[in-house]
């Protein structure tokens, strides 16, 4: 499991659109706003870094 | 470089607008992008060679979001067509204003001999300037009416003359020849007195005025597809287990929850999961009363929320919602023609041309008897433009597009124009049993047996594994008496027949009806008079065996639609046959349908063979409509010559019907029986009437009652009476939408 820290998460709506871009592209992820981290599995860090910068967020 | 404003939609937070900025950055070509969170609003320059508007909205999307380009092309596309409906009003009323003058000027001098005319442009005195004044005015009424001229012209170089053309060539005729008139005034001014002027702009004008009503018409009707669309709207409230956030509803999916408030609109089809509240959906099935809403429910999506609040699962989104279809139905409707509109058009076509040869003739024919060529013109532009068709092309589409608009404001939807005309044929209307003539929903009533308990509890197990209404009436009654389970394997559904299965101690055990017990050789003569008893009841009687012994028998009950006796009784008035077709057995059948007072009763008829039962009919020469509740009635639906699928609520396979009632009220096959039967018959008087006054027309124009009575039809009264007719038939479609049905 690889965490990777997204420093712009605010609100459960940022939570939801990473969760579901992440969804979207195949891969299961744990999003937890209190720590602003995502948790994939280690093949999937890469892709995941993708998404999330593609929904706008940096990573 | 381009400069646009776009709407977002979704965003909540600062890190949701710096989501936007930064992913907007990172397109080519973008110099700069800005958002304002509190207006929603993002402002960006770019380079349209590298980016394009599209990729911008995609982007958003991607990040989560919609956005809409402030000055949207649909906003701009309806902005357009207010500007042309602008436009074409002004040349109109220039039109009506010019040639309005001009019939002052040209009719005055001879109409009231006291008119103060000034000397310069008198007739008598100065009778080129008379002349040339007229010219002026008609100049500018041909010029706003030129598109009747290129029209007209090209279809007549291409052989295909149409409407148009007869108006350009009545009107090109009068100038020409009063053109030439007033060359010759010169030499001798009395040919003053045979200038045609006005009937050339007067002509224009008139047809001009016709078609902007018929437009303006036109636009009323359709305003019934926009009504509908207006319904959904473009936010809802979505909620998750991080709470609610306002989003734009084509963002919601199926399985979402959406909160619904009081005053607002629900903006998908979904399922009540959590509260109670009434909707109004009127504007869906046209019911005016309000519909209570409770756990369970189901609401469709463009329907208001009148009282309380609820939470809803959606079930359909986008093309799939009730809306969405209702659209795409009535849209067809109004597009597709109908094969009558089809014989109408070929008629104009033919028409056409033949007048203008009766023209021609005529023309001829008065100018051989008479030498005058003015006279001879005259007849030929009068037969012209009196005999346009104009009415008759405008018969049948108006009358179909009330029609149906009417029909969809009361809940009954009709495919498209053939479908309309089919139905005021109908002889026959057969209705199935379940779903359609009763509620669907059925109950125990009775329970028979020995050992009652291992009864219910073997049928329990077999019917839970089985989707039939019956099934759920029996598994309601077993879960309330505490009905024990028991594992069955090896199930296997048999249509027409019951269920089987094997038992945990692998016995074979079946639940059906009598075929089911004979074709396994079980014995049912011990319940017999009981049998016979519930039978004549009309009840639907399902056995229950283990192996070959008879374990008893447990009764379902239907319940009839309230208003089913009524409804078929209005029908048999309208001199129609009804038949009930169900699965059920003879008895039962017999007993529910003489109730209610079916013409024909047709049962134990299997699933299968329902389309044959349709098929029988037609083959006997009639015309018939099946009414069923869409699901499993589609073959039959499909041979029947108009299928017609009743449903309450968003559950309705609109696929294989022609006709939809939404309201899933009985009693609304008659009404749209009515409704067709009353566009027909306004179709047809329509017709009739513009054929009737071409028929009078043409040969009074032609100038046969000349010899005898010494009455002529100038091309202006001409243009009158055919503006006059095309509105009466328009307004008497219109009329259509005043009937009760």
């Amino acid at each position: 499991m690889a965490e990777i820290r997204v420093e712009g998460m605010h609100c459960p709506m940022c939570v939801k659109r990473i969760s579901e871009a992440l969804e979207n592209a195949g891969i299961t992820a744990e999003v937890n706003l209190e720590t602003k981290t995502v948790s994939v599995a280690d093949a999937d860090v890469n892709k995941a870094k993708e998404e999330i910068e593609d929904i706008g967020f940096e990573v | 470089m381009r400069e646009e404003i776009y709407d977002i939609v979704g965003m909540h937070c600062a890190a949701c607008s710096s989501s936007i900025e930064r992913v907007t950055r990172r397109l080519p070509g973008v110099e700069e992008s800005n958002v304002n969170l509190p207006l929603n609003r993002l402002t960006i320059r770019y380079d349209e060679t590298k980016t394009t508007s599209e990729d911008i909205i995609a982007k958003i999307k991607k990040a989560g979001f919609s956005a809409t380009l402030k000055n949207e092309e649909k906003q701009e596309i309806k902005e357009d067509a207010n500007e042309n409906a602008k436009k074409e009003k002004i040349s109109l009323i220039l039109s009506i204003i010019f040639a309005g003058l001009l019939l002052l000027i040209s009719m005055g001098q001879m109409l009231i001999p006291q008119m103060p005319v000034p000397d310069i442009i008198s007739m008598d005195t100065h009778p080129m300037n008379f002349a040339l004044l007229q010219l002026l005015l008609t100049i500018p009424v041909l010029i706003l009416g030129k598109k009747f001229f290129i029209g007209g012209f090209s279809s007549l170089i291409h052989l295909t003359p149409n409407m148009d053309a007869l108006v350009a060539l009545s009107s090109s005729a009068s100038l020409i020849f009063s053109i030439v008139m007033t060359f010759l005034i010169t030499d001798n001014p009395h040919a003053v007195h045979n200038l045609y002027y006005e009937s050339s702009a007067v002509v224009v004008a008139l047809v001009s005025v016709g078609k902007y009503l018929e437009e303006r018409n036109k636009e009323k009707t359709k305003s019934a597809i926009s009504a509908l669309m207006s319904l959904t709207p473009d936010t809802a409230v979505l909620v998750d287990e991080n709470g609610q956030w306002e989003v734009p509803v084509s963002m919601i999916k199926e399985g979402d929850t959406v909160l619904v408030k009081h005053g607002a609109k629900i903006p998908l089809d979904g399922i009540v999961t959590e509260g109670t509240g009434s909707a109004d959906e009127s504007m869906l099935t046209g019911e005016s009363r309000p519909v209570e809403k409770e756990e369970g429910s189901e609401v469709i999506g463009g329907s208001m929320c009148l009282g309380g609040a609820f939470y809803i699962k959606v079930t359909r989104t986008g093309e799939n919602t009730t809306l969405a279809k209702i659209i795409k139905f009535v849209e067809d409707a109004q597009n597709k023609k109908a094969p009558i509109a089809g014989a109408a058009d070929k008629v104009a076509g033919v028409f056409v041309p033949v007048l203008i040869g009766i023209g021609l003739l005529a023309g001829i024919i008065w100018f051989i008897i008479n030498r005058d060529f003015a006279f001879a013109l005259k007849i030929f532009t009068s037969v012209l433009v009196i005999g346009c068709p104009c009415a008759m092309g405008l018969a049948t589409p108006t009358a179909i597009i009330v029609g149906t608009g009417l029909g969809a404001s009361k809940g009954i939807l009709i495919r498209n124009g053939e479908a309309l005309e089919t139905t005021h044929k109908a002889e026959v209307v057969i209705f199935d049993k379940t779903g359609t003539v009763t509620e669907g929903r059925m109950s125990m009533t009775d329970i028979i047996g020995k050992d009652k308990e291992k009864l219910l509890s073997t049928a329990f197990s077999l019917e839970k594994l089985s989707q039939h209404p019956i099934s759920s009436a029996i598994c309601e009654k077993a879960k309330e008496a505490d009905s024990t389970e028991i594992e069955v394997t090896d199930f296997e559904s048999l249509a027409g027949f019951g269920i089987v299965g094997k038992s945990e101690d692998g016995r074979k055990i079946f639940a059906g009806n009598r075929r089911l017990m004979e074709e396994n050789g079980i014995d049912i003569t011990d319940l017999s008079s009981d049998v016979s008893s519930l039978l004549e009841s009309g009840k639907t009687l399902v056995f229950v065996a283990e192996e070959k012994e008879l374990l008893g028998v447990i009764a379902v009950s239907d319940t009839v639609k309230k208003d089913a006796k009524e409804s078929i009784e209005k029908l048999k008035k309208m001199s129609i046959k009804t038949v009930m077709l169900t699965g059920d057995n003879r008895k039962a059948a017999e007993y529910i349908g003489k109730e209610i007072g079916f013409d024909e009763i047709v049962s134990e008829v299997l699933p299968t063979e329902k389309a044959d039962v349709v098929k029988k009919y037609q083959d006997d020469g009639k015309t018939v409509i099946m009414v069923g509740d869409g699901i499993n009635d589609a073959p039959a639906l499909t041979q029947a010559d108009i299928g017609c699928a009743i449903g309450s609520g968003s559950d309705i396979a609109i696929e294989s019907a022609e006709i939809v009632l939404m309201k899933g009220d009985l009693s609304d096959v008659a009404k749209a029986i009515r409704l067709s039967r009353l566009t027909i018959r306004n179709i047809r008087q329509n017709l009739f009437w513009a054929f009737c006054y071409n028929s009078l027309a043409i040969p009074v124009a032609a100038g046969v009652l000349f010899p005898a009575f010494g009455i002529l039809l100038s091309p202006m009264i001409g243009a009158v009476a055919m503006s006059l007719s095309s509105l009466f038939v328009v307004t008497n479609a219109l009329r259509l939408k005043t009937y009760k049905i």
